[in-house]
Protein backbone atom coordinates (compact mmCIF):
# COMPACT_ATOMS: atom_id res chain seq x y z
CA UNK A 1 0.00 0.00 0.00
CA UNK A 2 1.45 3.54 -0.98
CA UNK A 3 2.21 5.92 1.75
CA UNK A 4 0.17 9.02 1.09
CA UNK A 5 2.19 11.89 -0.39
CA UNK A 6 2.42 14.05 3.26
CA UNK A 7 3.46 10.87 5.11
CA UNK A 8 6.07 10.21 2.53
CA UNK A 9 7.51 13.51 2.77
CA UNK A 10 7.56 13.76 6.40
CA UNK A 11 9.38 10.24 6.32
CA UNK A 12 11.86 11.53 3.55
CA UNK A 13 12.92 14.82 6.04
CA UNK A 14 13.39 12.91 8.83
CA UNK A 15 15.49 10.11 6.88
CA UNK A 16 17.83 13.45 5.31
CA UNK A 17 18.02 14.18 9.17
CA UNK A 18 19.50 10.87 9.66
CA UNK A 19 21.97 10.99 7.04
CA UNK A 20 23.15 14.71 8.37
CA UNK A 21 23.94 14.03 11.76
CA UNK A 22 25.28 10.32 10.99
CA UNK A 23 28.50 11.70 11.93
CA UNK A 24 27.20 12.73 15.24
CA UNK A 25 26.16 9.42 16.00
CA UNK A 26 29.40 7.44 14.74
CA UNK A 27 30.97 10.27 17.07
CA UNK A 28 29.21 9.23 20.24
CA UNK A 29 28.90 5.10 19.35
CA UNK A 30 33.35 5.16 18.87
CA UNK A 31 33.92 6.82 21.83
CA UNK A 32 31.51 4.50 24.18
CA UNK A 33 33.25 1.40 22.18
CA UNK A 34 36.84 2.98 22.94
CA UNK A 35 36.50 3.38 26.99
CA UNK A 36 34.78 -0.38 27.20
CA UNK A 37 37.87 -1.39 25.24
CA UNK A 38 40.05 0.72 27.21
CA UNK A 39 38.25 -0.39 30.63
CA UNK A 40 38.45 -3.88 29.61
CA UNK A 41 42.10 -3.84 29.62
CA UNK A 42 42.72 -2.85 32.34
CA UNK A 43 40.10 -4.46 34.05
CA UNK A 44 41.64 -7.58 33.26
CA UNK A 45 44.55 -6.40 34.59
CA UNK A 46 43.64 -5.16 37.92
CA UNK A 47 41.66 -8.89 38.21
CA UNK A 48 45.15 -10.39 37.41
CA UNK A 49 46.87 -8.01 39.98
CA UNK A 50 44.01 -8.34 42.86
CA UNK A 51 44.90 -12.12 42.93
CA UNK A 52 48.75 -12.16 42.72
CA UNK A 53 48.50 -9.37 45.28
CA UNK A 54 46.13 -11.78 47.66
CA UNK A 55 48.21 -14.68 47.31
CA UNK A 56 51.46 -12.60 47.90
CA UNK A 57 50.09 -10.70 51.36
CA UNK A 58 48.18 -13.98 52.59
CA UNK A 59 51.59 -15.68 52.99
CA UNK A 60 52.16 -12.97 55.94
CA UNK A 61 48.28 -12.48 57.22
CA UNK A 62 45.16 -13.07 56.50
CA UNK A 63 43.29 -10.69 53.77
CA UNK A 64 39.70 -9.78 53.76
CA UNK A 65 38.94 -10.60 50.47
CA UNK A 66 35.13 -9.16 51.00
CA UNK A 67 36.67 -5.14 51.76
CA UNK A 68 39.06 -5.19 49.70
CA UNK A 69 39.08 -2.26 47.17
CA UNK A 70 41.11 -1.49 44.00
CA UNK A 71 41.07 1.48 42.00
CA UNK A 72 42.92 2.90 38.67
CA UNK A 73 43.53 6.60 39.19
CA UNK A 74 45.04 8.93 36.76
CA UNK A 75 46.98 12.04 38.00
CA UNK A 76 49.10 14.63 36.02
CA UNK A 77 49.48 11.65 33.07
CA UNK A 78 50.58 9.15 35.35
CA UNK A 79 48.62 6.25 36.64
CA UNK A 80 48.67 4.41 39.97
CA UNK A 81 46.74 1.81 41.77
CA UNK A 82 45.11 2.63 44.46
CA UNK A 83 44.42 -0.46 46.80
CA UNK A 84 42.92 -1.29 50.31
CA UNK A 85 44.01 -4.25 51.35
CA UNK A 86 42.13 -4.76 55.06
CA UNK A 87 43.55 -7.95 57.06
CA UNK A 88 41.30 -10.23 59.18
CA UNK A 89 41.22 -9.72 62.97
CA UNK A 90 44.22 -12.37 64.00
CA UNK A 91 42.37 -14.65 66.00
CA UNK A 92 45.94 -15.35 67.57
CA UNK A 93 46.51 -12.06 69.20
CA UNK A 94 43.09 -11.77 70.69
CA UNK B 1 78.28 14.50 12.78
CA UNK B 2 74.96 12.48 11.36
CA UNK B 3 71.52 12.75 13.38
CA UNK B 4 70.30 9.75 14.98
CA UNK B 5 68.17 7.90 11.92
CA UNK B 6 65.29 6.67 12.90
CA UNK B 7 63.51 3.79 11.69
CA UNK B 8 59.05 4.57 11.35
CA UNK B 9 56.78 1.53 11.53
CA UNK B 10 53.83 1.99 9.84
CA UNK B 11 50.81 0.65 11.28
CA UNK B 12 47.35 0.43 11.64
CA UNK B 13 45.42 -2.59 13.66
CA UNK B 14 43.16 -2.75 10.61
CA UNK B 15 43.91 -4.04 7.48
CA UNK B 16 43.68 -1.90 4.21
CA UNK B 17 43.62 1.79 5.20
CA UNK B 18 46.47 2.71 3.58
CA UNK B 19 49.55 2.04 4.95
CA UNK B 20 51.50 0.59 2.02
CA UNK B 21 50.45 3.59 -0.05
CA UNK B 22 51.04 6.25 2.45
CA UNK B 23 55.05 4.16 3.34
CA UNK B 24 56.02 3.80 -0.60
CA UNK B 25 54.44 8.02 -0.70
CA UNK B 26 56.69 9.15 2.28
CA UNK B 27 59.23 7.58 1.61
CA UNK B 28 59.30 8.80 -1.89
CA UNK B 29 58.47 12.10 -1.01
CA UNK B 30 62.03 12.47 0.97
CA UNK B 31 63.66 11.07 -1.38
CA UNK B 32 62.31 13.64 -3.58
CA UNK B 33 63.52 16.04 -0.84
CA UNK B 34 67.39 14.95 -1.09
CA UNK B 35 67.46 12.05 1.23
CA UNK B 36 68.44 8.48 1.60
CA UNK B 37 65.38 6.19 2.24
CA UNK B 38 64.93 2.92 2.38
CA UNK B 39 61.01 0.71 2.62
CA UNK B 40 61.42 -2.32 4.49
CA UNK B 41 58.01 -4.73 3.27
CA UNK B 42 57.27 -6.61 7.09
CA UNK B 43 54.19 -8.31 5.58
CA UNK B 44 55.52 -11.56 5.08
CA UNK B 45 53.82 -13.90 2.70
CA UNK B 46 51.84 -10.85 1.42
CA UNK B 47 54.03 -8.65 0.35
CA UNK B 48 52.96 -5.28 -1.67
CA UNK B 49 55.12 -2.47 -1.70
CA UNK B 50 56.87 -3.87 -4.23
CA UNK B 51 53.74 -3.34 -6.30
CA UNK B 52 53.05 -0.15 -4.88
CA UNK B 53 56.40 1.00 -5.99
CA UNK B 54 56.68 -1.26 -9.38
CA UNK B 55 59.64 -2.78 -8.22
CA UNK B 56 57.77 -6.50 -8.02
CA UNK B 57 59.79 -7.44 -11.06
CA UNK B 58 63.07 -6.62 -9.87
CA UNK B 59 63.29 -9.23 -6.69
CA UNK B 60 65.82 -11.59 -6.03
CA UNK B 61 66.58 -11.82 -2.37
CA UNK B 62 64.45 -10.48 0.60
CA UNK B 63 64.73 -10.19 4.02
CA UNK B 64 64.95 -13.17 5.66
CA UNK B 65 68.06 -14.25 3.18
CA UNK B 66 69.58 -10.91 4.70
CA UNK B 67 69.29 -12.41 8.29
CA UNK B 68 69.70 -16.54 7.24
CA UNK B 69 72.77 -15.38 5.28
CA UNK B 70 72.04 -16.36 1.75
CA UNK B 71 73.03 -12.82 0.62
CA UNK B 72 76.52 -11.10 1.26
CA UNK B 73 74.98 -8.29 2.98
CA UNK B 74 71.82 -6.30 3.18
CA UNK B 75 72.61 -3.97 0.51
CA UNK B 76 72.12 -6.91 -1.88
CA UNK B 77 68.89 -7.50 -1.40
CA UNK B 78 68.40 -3.56 -1.66
CA UNK B 79 66.12 -2.59 -5.10
CA UNK B 80 67.12 0.55 -5.89
CA UNK B 81 64.16 2.76 -7.34
CA UNK B 82 66.02 4.63 -10.07
CA UNK B 83 63.41 7.31 -10.50
CA UNK B 84 65.16 9.14 -7.89
CA UNK B 85 68.35 10.49 -8.36
CA UNK B 86 69.18 13.58 -5.94
CA UNK B 87 67.86 11.46 -2.80
CA UNK B 88 67.33 7.93 -3.48
CA UNK B 89 64.75 5.16 -2.53
CA UNK B 90 65.60 1.53 -1.59
CA UNK B 91 63.00 -1.43 -1.04
CA UNK B 92 64.03 -4.05 1.09
CA UNK B 93 61.32 -6.84 0.60
CA UNK B 94 59.66 -9.03 2.80
CA UNK B 95 59.98 -13.18 1.71
CA UNK B 96 56.44 -13.98 0.23
CA UNK B 97 56.23 -17.79 1.10
CA UNK B 98 55.46 -17.90 5.00
CA UNK B 99 58.60 -19.08 6.41
CA UNK B 100 58.15 -22.05 8.72
CA UNK B 101 59.87 -20.18 11.42
CA UNK B 102 59.09 -16.63 12.14
CA UNK B 103 61.30 -14.19 11.62
CA UNK B 104 63.34 -13.41 15.02
CA UNK B 105 62.74 -9.86 16.12
CA UNK B 106 66.00 -9.29 17.47
CA UNK B 107 67.50 -11.06 13.92
CA UNK B 108 65.10 -8.11 12.41
CA UNK B 109 66.16 -5.33 14.65
CA UNK B 110 69.73 -6.35 13.88
CA UNK B 111 69.15 -5.49 9.98
CA UNK B 112 67.26 -2.41 10.79
CA UNK B 113 70.15 -1.02 13.07
CA UNK B 114 72.83 -2.09 10.01
CA UNK B 115 70.93 -0.01 7.52
CA UNK B 116 70.44 3.33 9.46
CA UNK B 117 74.01 2.97 9.44
CA UNK B 118 73.92 4.48 5.70
CA UNK B 119 70.58 5.76 5.58
CA UNK B 120 68.45 8.81 6.87
CA UNK B 121 65.33 7.63 6.75
CA UNK B 122 63.84 3.76 7.04
CA UNK B 123 60.18 2.88 7.22
CA UNK B 124 58.60 -0.59 8.16
CA UNK B 125 55.84 -1.26 6.49
CA UNK B 126 53.86 -3.28 9.26
CA UNK B 127 51.42 -6.12 7.91
CA UNK B 128 47.70 -5.99 9.55
CA UNK B 129 46.86 -7.31 12.76
CA UNK B 130 48.60 -7.24 16.35
CA UNK B 131 49.99 -10.55 15.64
CA UNK B 132 54.02 -11.47 15.41
CA UNK B 133 54.45 -9.13 12.13
CA UNK B 134 53.45 -6.62 14.27
CA UNK B 135 55.54 -6.85 17.10
CA UNK B 136 58.64 -7.60 15.47
CA UNK B 137 58.01 -4.09 13.04
CA UNK B 138 57.71 -2.29 16.36
CA UNK B 139 60.31 -3.85 18.39
CA UNK B 140 62.99 -3.29 15.44
CA UNK B 141 61.60 0.44 15.14
CA UNK B 142 62.47 3.85 16.87
CA UNK B 143 58.91 5.94 15.85
CA UNK B 144 55.58 4.99 15.09
CA UNK B 145 52.87 6.32 12.45
CA UNK B 146 49.27 5.03 12.65
CA UNK B 147 46.83 5.30 10.01
CA UNK B 148 43.51 5.20 9.90
CA UNK B 149 40.64 6.33 7.92
CA UNK B 150 37.67 7.84 9.27
CA UNK B 151 35.61 4.66 9.30
CA UNK B 152 34.53 3.49 13.09
CA UNK B 153 36.20 0.12 12.86
CA UNK B 154 39.70 1.89 11.36
CA UNK B 155 39.72 4.58 14.51
CA UNK B 156 38.77 1.48 16.94
CA UNK B 157 41.67 -0.54 16.12
CA UNK B 158 43.71 2.31 15.91
CA UNK B 159 43.12 2.97 19.41
CA UNK B 160 44.21 -0.56 20.44
CA UNK B 161 47.59 -0.25 18.76
CA UNK B 162 48.04 3.22 19.95
CA UNK B 163 47.72 1.63 23.42
CA UNK B 164 50.11 -1.31 22.82
CA UNK B 165 52.56 1.17 21.63
CA UNK B 166 52.16 3.59 24.46
CA UNK B 167 52.18 0.73 27.08
CA UNK B 168 55.82 -0.22 25.72
CA UNK B 169 56.83 3.58 27.07
CA UNK B 170 59.20 4.27 24.35
CA UNK B 171 56.67 5.95 21.42
CA UNK B 172 54.69 8.55 21.04
CA UNK B 173 52.92 7.47 17.88
CA UNK B 174 51.48 10.04 15.28
CA UNK B 175 48.52 9.72 13.58
CA UNK B 176 47.84 10.01 9.92
CA UNK B 177 44.11 10.09 8.99
CA UNK B 178 43.70 9.05 5.31
CA UNK B 179 41.09 8.67 3.14
CA UNK B 180 38.85 11.62 4.07
CA UNK B 181 36.27 12.71 1.88
CA UNK B 182 35.09 16.24 0.97
CA UNK B 183 31.52 15.45 0.07
CA UNK B 184 30.60 13.39 3.06
CA UNK B 185 32.38 15.37 5.66
CA UNK B 186 30.47 18.82 4.42
CA UNK B 187 27.16 17.21 5.11
CA UNK B 188 28.18 15.12 8.21
CA UNK B 189 28.35 12.06 7.23
CA UNK B 190 31.88 11.39 8.48
CA UNK B 191 34.00 11.83 11.21
CA UNK B 192 36.19 15.12 10.87
CA UNK B 193 39.66 15.45 11.79
CA UNK B 194 38.91 17.26 15.15
CA UNK B 195 36.50 14.13 16.17
CA UNK B 196 39.61 11.36 15.71
CA UNK B 197 41.83 13.86 17.07
CA UNK B 198 39.49 14.16 20.39
CA UNK B 199 38.95 10.58 19.85
CA UNK B 200 42.56 8.84 19.96
CA UNK B 201 44.40 12.23 21.78
CA UNK B 202 47.47 11.68 19.98
CA UNK B 203 49.18 14.18 17.52
CA UNK B 204 48.62 14.51 14.26
CA UNK B 205 51.03 13.90 11.43
CA UNK B 206 49.06 14.47 8.20
CA UNK B 207 46.33 14.07 6.04
CA UNK B 208 45.33 12.66 2.73
CA UNK B 209 42.63 12.74 1.05
CA UNK B 210 40.42 9.85 -0.94
CA UNK B 211 41.07 10.04 -4.47
CA UNK B 212 41.11 7.69 -7.08
CA UNK B 213 44.28 8.75 -8.57
CA UNK B 214 46.21 6.41 -5.89
CA UNK B 215 44.18 3.38 -7.29
CA UNK B 216 45.84 4.50 -11.09
CA UNK B 217 49.04 5.38 -9.73
CA UNK B 218 49.05 2.03 -8.21
CA UNK B 219 48.00 0.64 -11.20
CA UNK B 220 51.02 2.31 -12.95
CA UNK B 221 53.29 1.46 -9.81
CA UNK B 222 54.43 4.92 -9.93
CA UNK B 223 54.17 6.64 -6.08
CA UNK B 224 51.56 9.38 -6.85
CA UNK B 225 54.49 12.35 -5.26
CA UNK B 226 56.38 11.66 -8.75
CA UNK B 227 53.70 13.14 -10.50
CA UNK B 228 53.79 16.83 -8.49
CA UNK B 229 51.11 18.26 -11.12
CA UNK B 230 48.21 15.93 -9.13
CA UNK B 231 47.10 17.86 -5.82
CA UNK B 232 47.48 14.39 -4.25
CA UNK B 233 51.08 14.56 -4.09
CA UNK B 234 51.78 17.29 -1.50
CA UNK B 235 49.68 16.10 1.21
CA UNK B 236 52.92 12.88 1.04
CA UNK B 237 55.62 15.98 0.63
CA UNK B 238 53.93 18.01 3.69
CA UNK B 239 54.08 14.63 5.56
CA UNK B 240 57.87 14.44 4.62
CA UNK B 241 58.78 18.19 5.27
CA UNK B 242 57.16 17.42 9.18
CA UNK B 243 59.24 14.52 9.49
CA UNK B 244 62.06 16.49 8.94
CA UNK B 245 61.18 19.91 10.38
CA UNK B 246 58.13 18.97 13.24
CA UNK B 247 57.01 22.84 12.84
CA UNK B 248 55.97 22.69 9.53
CA UNK B 249 52.43 23.12 9.49
CA UNK B 250 50.12 20.59 8.43
CA UNK B 251 48.22 20.86 4.94
CA UNK B 252 44.82 20.78 5.22
CA UNK B 253 42.85 19.89 2.40
CA UNK B 254 39.13 20.57 3.84
CA UNK B 255 40.26 23.92 6.19
CA UNK B 256 38.06 26.47 3.84
CA UNK B 257 39.60 29.09 6.47
CA UNK B 258 42.76 28.49 5.26
CA UNK B 259 41.79 28.73 1.88
CA UNK B 260 39.66 31.97 2.99
CA UNK B 261 42.78 33.62 5.26
CA UNK B 262 45.24 32.98 1.56
CA UNK B 263 42.28 35.49 -0.24
CA UNK B 264 42.43 37.92 2.22
CA UNK B 265 46.56 38.28 2.38
CA UNK B 266 46.20 38.32 -1.26
CA UNK B 267 43.34 41.14 -1.25
CA UNK B 268 45.60 42.79 1.62
CA UNK B 269 48.85 42.49 -0.67
CA UNK B 270 46.53 44.46 -3.59
CA UNK B 271 45.98 46.99 -1.17
CA UNK B 272 49.12 47.91 -0.34
CA UNK B 273 49.84 47.70 -3.92
N1 LIG C 1 43.77 8.12 -0.06
C1 LIG C 1 43.30 7.09 -0.78
N2 LIG C 1 42.36 7.29 -1.73
C2 LIG C 1 41.88 6.28 -2.46
N3 LIG C 1 42.27 4.99 -2.33
C3 LIG C 1 43.19 4.71 -1.40
C4 LIG C 1 43.76 5.73 -0.57
N4 LIG C 1 44.64 5.14 0.26
C5 LIG C 1 44.64 3.82 -0.03
N5 LIG C 1 43.78 3.56 -1.02
C6 LIG C 1 43.49 2.21 -1.60
O1 LIG C 1 43.11 1.35 -0.56
C7 LIG C 1 43.61 0.05 -0.78
C8 LIG C 1 44.42 -0.44 0.41
O2 LIG C 1 45.58 0.35 0.53
P1 LIG C 1 46.94 -0.25 1.10
O3 LIG C 1 47.30 -1.51 0.42
O4 LIG C 1 47.93 0.85 1.11
O5 LIG C 1 46.47 -0.57 2.59
P2 LIG C 1 47.24 -1.42 3.71
O6 LIG C 1 46.85 -0.82 5.00
O7 LIG C 1 48.68 -1.49 3.39
O8 LIG C 1 46.58 -2.86 3.53
P3 LIG C 1 47.06 -4.22 4.25
O9 LIG C 1 46.56 -4.15 5.65
O10 LIG C 1 46.41 -5.29 3.46
O11 LIG C 1 48.56 -4.26 4.18
C9 LIG C 1 44.43 0.09 -2.05
O12 LIG C 1 43.65 -0.37 -3.10
C10 LIG C 1 44.72 1.57 -2.22
O13 LIG C 1 44.87 1.93 -3.55
MG1 LIG D 1 49.99 -3.22 3.24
Amino acid sequence: MALPEWLQEIINFFKKDYKVSSSKIAKERLQLVIVQDRNQTNNKTIEKLKEDLINVISKYNDVDVESMDFQIKTHDKKIALVASIPFKASKKNN
Amino acid sequence: MKEEVKAYVVTSGKGGVGKTTVTANIGAALALLGYKVVLVDADVGLRNLDLVLGLENKIIFDVSDVIEGRCRSYKQALIKDKRFNQGSLYLLPAPQTKQKEDIEPQAFKNVIQEIKNDFDFIFIDCPAGIEHGFKMSVYAADEAIVVTTPDLSSIRDADRVIATLESLERFSPKLVINRLKKHMLKKSQMLSVEDILETLKIDLLGIIPDDEYITISTNHGEPVVLNKSKPLAKYFINIAKRLVDPSVSIENPFNDSNLIEKIVSLVGIRKKL
